[in-house]
């Protein structure tokens, strides 16, 4: 074991129902997925010792030796993205849905991989059945993203690389909470949508005086002014 | 000079040395026709369908498109009574208004290439919930917004109406959530004066409803690019042409049931492949060139036939060929009467061609005396060896059933609407004589090729569309009955597959349909309605409604045939049945009676072919069975469910004094067809006791039913069978 923990950010991919299916298409299915996530470490850019895929049965792990923004984006994103190109060739009850999980923190190697509690975190968030409720209720839906309550406020919610916060919506179970999108949904479909998250000053997003969302948006990093025009009777501070 | 030496080519049709023969015979004055002898008479469907198909072939004709020969039958799809294949019309790249299929979604997304600009696209979707993308023609950007739409509005995506305004959003609209819109072209006139404040309005509306808009601006269409920065994303930097090709070469490749390949594994094609994609073309051209390869792989095609249709030296031998090879009017009359009716019976090329020839001679030869024609100098095997042309077998319809038949068409499916176009842009003196050619042909008595001859003038309208509207397509529709009327809707196939004209058309159909009195525009905009992509069913329906206040003869068959036609989309199916259900509960006693003749002729002309059953089934019932097997499909103004929409409008025209006949004549035909197919009893069974239950009269549609079993060959099996069902459902507790 490495005496002194690594830094890591982890993505945990699981194929819904694989095991419902024959061996021979699960073969497929494997070398699917393992194309997806080649094409979007590739895509990423990284280098082959800055990362390491490791089978998970009905599923993957990629250990990343890179920031978990870049595994948000693009990682996650090119495999969405494949996973869409990849279902578009088979009849929608023959799609590959996945859910993925993302998560960062220390970790140890060893002779027989690596260890750590971020790791079994990513592992944990990914199994909690709330969200394989979402996915499940998401019947359009071909993924399914979670990501940790600390990658959620951390980097998330700072809407880094146009991340929306506001499609993420929080889920827990007894143990932990974590967020939860939908790729192709506004908002993740079965969640209540409860208290809004705590959503810091995210490039876009609409700010109203008087509650309702018609409103116009803008981006800026303050409050400047207000603006004369009225909306539908609302007045709307522009930021 | 004479008037006729003035206008050589417009010559009248009909003279006395028998020069030319009028293209108009013998149609039938409309008004004469009574509504109920078309929509009541399934042969009538067999005429609809084939007025269908033979725009469809003529539009795949003229862009290259040669599908198999021969009629194939879809199951489980709607159709039109005995005729022969199913109507579904080709897109052709382009995207009908309305619901985007999911099928095109698919197509999109496997074969999609990101341009450079995608993740800024992507953003900018995502915050601000609207997009211009602005990039030239032919960089791929409906399939580009397409695919993102489709990525990120998992309920899927709308095609908005053409002149959708963009001042902000009407409550018609309906946004609905996890939905996104594509505005296919922004037009110049809205471009100009678009705002931010008209986008934050767009934005709000579109985030509150959690749906998202892309909306495509061409890259020559001015825009206040500073106001608009937050929303526009400009680009124009293409995607890669090699991976595109790659793409669809694929896609193809997989379609066709192969293993999977790469285009590098094809040394033999690399030369090409690297000319074709050194010289940028368009996004399609480049799909079609990749789809081309595979088909050679397949041995659909020899790899010289793609070189023919995509390098640049292919365009320098083609010129050579049309102004050198072709020595003389009667081989180039031949050519460009071969590009409009390609692929049809030599007969009637060579017709074509020699009314062609002689319009040109008369356009050099004013003085008539001069005007001697040899006519033993050519022949045919000579213009078609010289046209580059080739014979083939192909399936044609008649009015009595199919029969295969020998065509000629060129060696490359390319060539019909390349030398169309050479013709449009190169001589405009010929262009002249074409046209009026083409405007003569429009109303010949053959369907074929009044419908060659629309899309032929349809491809002229790409460049000069006022000018085509004008010279040729406005004429068809002034008094040239239903088939100058079908010229010009053949015509008009072609332009609306142009984003940027979908406007103008969508407009001038508005304005054919102003005014009270019914004229040949009012008959033709509806026809229009129907048939052809523009509008959403919603706003096309619209427009029918207004035009369903009438008690001419032409205008009621002309509504029932649009209505039909939109039935044949099971997508916009439940659209009609509401927009019916609304006609015939009208107060207006007029648009109650059109309301039940489209009910009639839906009834009459729509069949299905089921797995299964020994006969198709009438399209409605059909639908109402599928309703019962399968809950919870969609719903007829977001209430009813088909089936209960369509007992409704039965129930409605039974009740209707002057339509009551007709019902029964139509639950005779069905009950006769499940007399020879047992599988359609059940569901005709249970239909017949919902609609007594409806009506409240069950017993007359027994009395009927036990009347037709004692006719002679009377349906004396099936009617027990029916009344069983009848007997069980309404003694069910």
């Amino acid at each position: 074991m490495t005496e002194q923990p690594l830094n890591r950010s982890f993505l945990v991919i699981d194929v819904e129902k694989s095991s419902d299916r024959a061996n021979s298409a699960q073969t497929v299915l494997r070398a699917d997925l393992y194309a997806m996530v080649d094409e979007a470490l590739g895509t990423a850019g990284l280098a082959v010792n800055q990362y390491a895929v490791e089978d998970r049965g009905d599923g993957v792990m990629v250990v990343a030796d890179t920031g978990v923004l870049d595994v948000l984006d693009p990682v996650a994103e090119v495999v969405v993205e494949a996973l869409a190109r990849r279902n578009a060739t088979v009849a929608p009850p023959d799609w590959m849905r996945l859910r993925i999980a993302v998560h960062h923190g220390l970790v140890h190697r060893d002779a027989h991989g690596w260890t750590g509690d971020a790791l079994t975190t990513t592992f944990r968030i990914n199994n909690m059945k709330p969200v394989k409720d979402v996915l499940r209720s998401a019947d359009r839906a071909q993924s399914v993203l979670v990501v940790s309550d600390a990658v959620y406020r951390d980097v998330v919610c700072q809407g880094y690389r146009g991340l929306q916060p506001g499609t993420y919506r929080e889920v827990a179970d007894d143990e932990r909470t974590a967020w939860v999108r939908v790729p192709g949904y506004a908002a993740p479909p079965g969640v209540a949508t409860g208290p809004a998250a705590a959503e810091p000053v995210a490039r876009g997003q609409a700010i109203t005086i008087n509650g309702s969302q018609i409103g116009s948006v803008h981006t800026a990093e303050r409050v400047d002014r207000v603006d004369a025009r009225s909306y539908f009777g609302q007045s709307e501070v522009r930021r | 000079m004479s008037d006729e030496e003035d206008r050589p080519d417009e010559e009248p049709e009909s003279t006395s040395d028998g020069e030319e023969q009028p293209e108009q015979a013998d149609e039938q004055p409309e008004e004469t026709v009574d509504p109920k002898s078309v929509t009541s008479d399934p042969r009538n469907a067999r005429k609809l369908g084939q007025d269908n198909r033979a725009q469809e072939k003529a539009l795949a004709a003229l862009l290259g498109e040669r599908g198999p020969i021969g009629n194939v039958i879809v199951a489980n799809t709607i159709g039109l009574v005995d005729s022969g294949a199913q109507s579904r019309s080709a897109s052709y790249g382009s995207v009908p208004s309305g619901p985007v299929a999911a099928e095109v979604i698919k197509a999109v997304t496997a074969t999609f290439v990101q341009p450079s600009c995608y993740h800024e696209l992507r953003r900018t979707l995502r915050e601000r919930s609207v997009v211009l993308l602005r990039c030239p023609a032919g960089w791929g950007r409906t399939t580009a917004a397409l695919h993102l739409l489709g990525r990120e509005c998992a309920d899927g995506v709308d095609k908005l109406n053409p002149d959708t305004s963009m001042r902000g959003p009407s409550a018609a609209l309906g946004l609905r959530a996890n939905r996104g819109y594509l505005l296919e072209s922004l037009e110049a006139d809205q471009a100009a004066v678009l705002t931010e404040f008209s986008l934050d309005v767009w934005r709000a509306a579109l985030t509150a409803a959690q749906a998202k808009m892309i909306v495509l601006v061409d890259a020559a269409t001015p825009v206040r690019d500073r106001d608009l920065a937050d929303y526009l994303v400009e680009t124009d930097e293409r995607p890669d042409a090699l991976a595109l090709v790659r793409a669809h070469f694929r896609a193809r490749l997989a379609a066709a049931g192969k293993p999977d390949q790469e285009l590098a594994d094809f040394t033999e094609f690399a030369p090409l492949v690297e000319e074709v994609v050194t010289n940028a073309r368009r996004a399609q051209d480049l799909a079609d060139f990749g789809r081309g390869l595979c088909r050679v792989v397949l041995g659909e095609c020899d790899l010289e036939d793609v070189r023919r249709g995509f390098t640049s030296s292919a365009d320098g031998a083609f010129r050579e060929w049309f102004d050198e090879t072709l020595a003389d009017n009667d081989h180039r009359a031949f050519a460009i009467a071969l590009g409009a009716f390609d692929g049809m019976p030599l007969h009637t090329v060579t017709d074509a061609a020699t009314k062609l020839a002689r319009a040109m001679q008369a356009a050099e030869l004013p003085d008539r005396r001069d005007r001697r024609r040899q006519v033993f100098r050519v022949r045919n095997v000579s213009l078609v060896e010289k046209a580059e042309a080739e014979i083939a077998a192909s399936v044609e319809d008649t009015d009595y059933g199919s029969l295969t038949v020998q065509v000629v068409r060129y060696r490359d499916p390319h060539r019909p609407r390349r030398v169309l176009e050479h013709v449009w842009h190169e001589y405009p003196e010929a262009q002249e004589v074409v046209r009026n050619w083409l405007r003569r042909l429009g109303t010949s008595p053959d369907r074929q090729v009044r419908a060659r001859a629309g899309v032929a003038a349809g491809l002229l309208s790409l460049t000069e569309f006022d000018r085509a509207r004008l010279q040729v397509i406005e004429p068809w529709v002034d008094d040239h009955g239903e088939w100058g009327r079908q010229a010009a809707i053949a015509a008009l196939r072609v332009p609306v597959l142009q984003p940027e004209l979908q406007p103008l058309i969508s407009r001038m159909i508005t304005h054919w349909l102003e005014g009270e009195e019914v004229t040949d525009f009012h008959v033709a905009a509806v026809t229009a309605l129907g048939a052809l992509p523009i509008m959403t069913a919603d706003r096309a329906l619209k427009l029918l409604r207004k035009a369903a206040d009438t008690d001419s003869a032409r205008m009621i068959i002309a509504l029932a045939g649009a209505v039909t036609n939109l039935a044949l989309d099971a997508d916009r199916l439940p659209a009609v049945l509401g927009e019916l259900m609304r006609w015939t509960g009208s107060e207006t006693l007029q648009v109650r009676g059109s309301g039940f003749h489209c009910v009639v002729q839906l009834c009459t002309f729509l069949e299905v072919s089921e797995e299964g059953s020994s006969r198709p089934w009438p399209g409605l019932l059909w639908i109402a069975d599928l309703d019962r097997r399968e809950p919870g499909r969609a719903l007829v103004r977001g209430k009813f469910t088909q089936r209960a929409a369509i007992v409704e409008l039965l129930a409605r025209t039974i009740e209707a004094p002057h339509f009551m006949q007709d019902t029964y004549d139509l639950i005779r035909r069905w009950t006769r067809i499940a007399d020879r197919d047992a599988t359609q009893r059940e569901a005709l069974g249970l239909l017949l006791a919902e609609l007594g239950r409806a009506t409240g009269d069950t017993a007359s549609l027994r009395e009927h039913l036990i009347a037709w079993a004692g006719e002679r060959r009377g349906p004396a099996a099936a009617v027990p069978d029916l009344l069983a069902v009848m007997d069980r459902e309404e003694n069910r507790p």
